[in-house]
């Protein structure tokens, strides 16, 4: 085996190693909840990917450092890899119970319909590289009935993934245009977290638990169950979306609940790096800082935007089905009805709904979005969807600062035909002045990204169209392929075990590309193609 | 507190045996190692006592510290600054 392959074997084993590591740290909540029947199936889970780890690991113990490129390849291959062994606790947890041993009393409640979809490897795979890229999309048709194990799985793919991610863009993929290096090149930030990636990695796993229990905390106090605020803390600070009810946060019907998921799923929206500053006591970056500045700003005009189209399509006005006839807020004291009650409930829906959106999370209140909603409300959240938040959070779609540099790359590029050839203009982005060159660096890279989005979204959507039933509409397939690239989670009711086996593959591999931000998958598969003389 | 109190706290912390790298990694700041510390420790209370008038006056304290915390520790940073 070449140099190449030989760094990126022993790094894949190395990750092949910790996600072992993780299976057995996961063995803790089968012991506290009593399911012991899920224990050989997680020991098994862990065992497997560890032997191979740790094969590959000393096997290739001496190989070169890795690179740039290795990074790219490493990236996207370990997320294919982890998500692919990351599939065996649902599998085998599924096929234990089926098998229903006699040495465990196993609960009848377990053995649903519901946990006999991961039987079938397809569905496990998808549930797994839905949770390590933080998509959220399901194979579950009811995660209240899952066994505890799997729902902390799930949880914990997403979490795991949700850091995986911040890792990636901020010490690996920071690139021109990629919105880490703007963050770091800044004059005003003139550095990374820590100068190392190590260190990086350390404050960065710091951060993250942090505000986890922080938002474990909230969401308790808010009025979700310990285990409830447990796992969509861990899940909406990954922005990742996984529930453990089967209405998402819809089943709690709590104002109170919608309000302190808000800022779980803005935190995780945020750039990390500017989580540190501030934590070190800068408040002055969350308005000083231009992807935070958008942040807001996007997430305030979306919702605006949104409402209004719940509002002038009457989608909550009294009489309708979806209208609740009162609202009782703080503890029955303020009673609205009507017209408040209409204009309370867009105002509510929209915003939970937009932030979720942006935010990557995938989080749902409202659970008529893909059959009420029009087709411009189900449009505006595909665009959220599609533009996310800041680079070096852990949300998907294209970053605000891509999304940004197009806007204002193009403006810059349209005015110059009115300057004459020899003018030396600057282009002025968060602060920064670039040259001629390292301009068109940054709107280089935005729009290659944007494109190749577009191509793969595209992709996703004839498959799509070709494969489910005719019944869903071209917004809901748009709607459905924008989550999955996004990294989203929101579903209009194509995802399920029912689907067959090749949308449910495109989605996969829409949720893979989308996490990688394309092009470390593109390098890994012409490195493929090449290593195995597909084309020169 | 003093630099000296606050500088000596963290050393403490960074000795921890198991634990002592997390608070190693983050901030030089030991009040956010004594909120990382805090918050395992509710949960654990509250999957001990449950829902009740102690526990969320427990966690709403310490929601509230950290969020005073972080504003404080700007306005500190902010008067060293200028």
């Amino acid at each position: 085996m070449n140099g190449r392959f030989a760094t990126i074997a022993r790094d894949l084993g190395r990750m092949l190693q910790a996600l072992g590591g993780l299976v057995f740290v996961s063995l803790l909540v089968p012991i506290v909840w009593g399911e012991f029947y899920a224990i050989p199936a997680l020991l098994v889970s862990g065992a497997i990917p560890f032997a191979i780890g740790a094969g590959l690991a000393r096997r290739f113990e001496d190989a070169p450092e890795p690179g740039k490129l290795h990074g790219m390849m490493i990236a996207a291959s370990g997320w294919l890899l982890v998500g692919t062994f990351g599939s065996l606790p649902f599998l085998l947890v599924a096929w234990t119970v089926a098998a229903d041993p006699s040495v465990f009393s196993i609960p009848t409640r377990i053995d649903s319909t519901t946990l006999a979809a991961f039987r079938e490897p397809i569905n496990a795979f998808f549930e797994s590289m839905s949770g390590f890229t933080g998509t959220g999309l399901t194979m579950t048709d009811d995660e209240s009935v899952l066994p505890h194990t799997l729902q902390w799985w799930r949880s914990f793919t997403e979490w795991v993934g949700g850091v995986g991610v911040i890792v990636l863009t901020t010490a690996i993929l920071a690139r021109p245009g990629s919105g880490s290096l703007t963050l770091y090149e800044s004059e005003a930030r003139s550095e990374k977290i820590h100068p190392s990636i190590v260190s990086t990695v350390r404050t960065i796993w710091w951060i993250f638990l942090l505000f986890t229990f922080f938002s474990i905390l909230l969401l308790w106090v808010a009025g979700m169950p310990l285990w409830h605020a447990i796992n969509h803390a861990m899940t909406g600070l990954a922005t990742g979306g996984f529930s453990v009810t089967d209405a998402s946060i819809a089943t709690y019907d709590s104002v109170a609940i919608d309000l302190a998921l808000i800022p779980v799923m803005i935190l995780g929206s945020i750039a990390f790096p500017i989580h540190y500053l501030v934590l070190q006591g800068d408040l002055r970056h969350l308005y000083e800082d231009l992807q935070t500045r958008w942040v807001f700003g996007f997430f305030a005009l979306g919702t605006v935007v949104l409402v209004g189209f719940l509002l002038g399509n009457g989608v909550y006005a009294p009489g309708r089905s979806y209208a609740p006839e009162t609202i009782s807020l703080f503890a029955g004291t303020v009673v609205l009805d009507g017209g408040m009650a209409e204009a309370f409930t867009a105002a509510r829906y929209g915003l939970f709904q937009f932030v979720s959106a942006a935010s990557c999370t995938g989080f749902q209140t409202a659970t008529n979005l893909g059959t009420a909603w029009s087709a411009e409300g189900q449009l505006t959240v595909v665009l959220a969807m599609v533009v996310g938040a800041a680079a070096g959070s852990t949300v998907g779609g294209i970053k605000l600062i891509r999304a940004l540099t197009l806007v204002k790359g193009t403006v810059f590029r349209i005015r110059g035909v009115f300057y004459p050839d020899n003018a030396i203009r600057t282009f002025r982005l968060d602060g920064r002045a670039l040259n001629e060159e390292e301009a068109t660096r940054e709107f280089e890279e935005a729009a290659i990204i944007a494109f190749l989005w577009v191509i793969t979204l595209g992709l996703g959507l004839v498959v799509l169209l070709l494969t489910v039933p005719a019944s869903f509409t071209l917004e809901n397939v748009v709607f459905e392929v924008a989550s999955a690239q996004g990294n989203v989670g929101l579903s209009t009711g194509i995802t399920g075990p029912g689907m067959p086996t090749v949308p449910k593959l495109m989605l996969v591999f829409n949720t893979w590309i989308g996490r990688l931000e394309i092009i470390p998958v593109l390098v890994l598969l012409r490195a493929l193609f090449t290593r195995f003389e597909v084309y020169p | 507190m003093t630099d000296q109190r606050l500088e000596w706290i963290e050393n403490s912390l960074g000795e921890v045996p198991l634990v002592g790298g997390i608070f190693a990694a983050g901030s030089t700041d030991p009040i956010y190692d004594l909120l990382m510390i805090a918050a395992p420790l509710l949960v654990l209370v509250i999957r001990a006592v449950g829902r009740g008038l102690v526990t969320r006056v427990l966690v709403g304290l310490y929601l509230l510290t950290f969020l005073s915390y972080v504003v404080a520790k700007h306005v500190r940073e902010g008067r060293k600054r200028t």
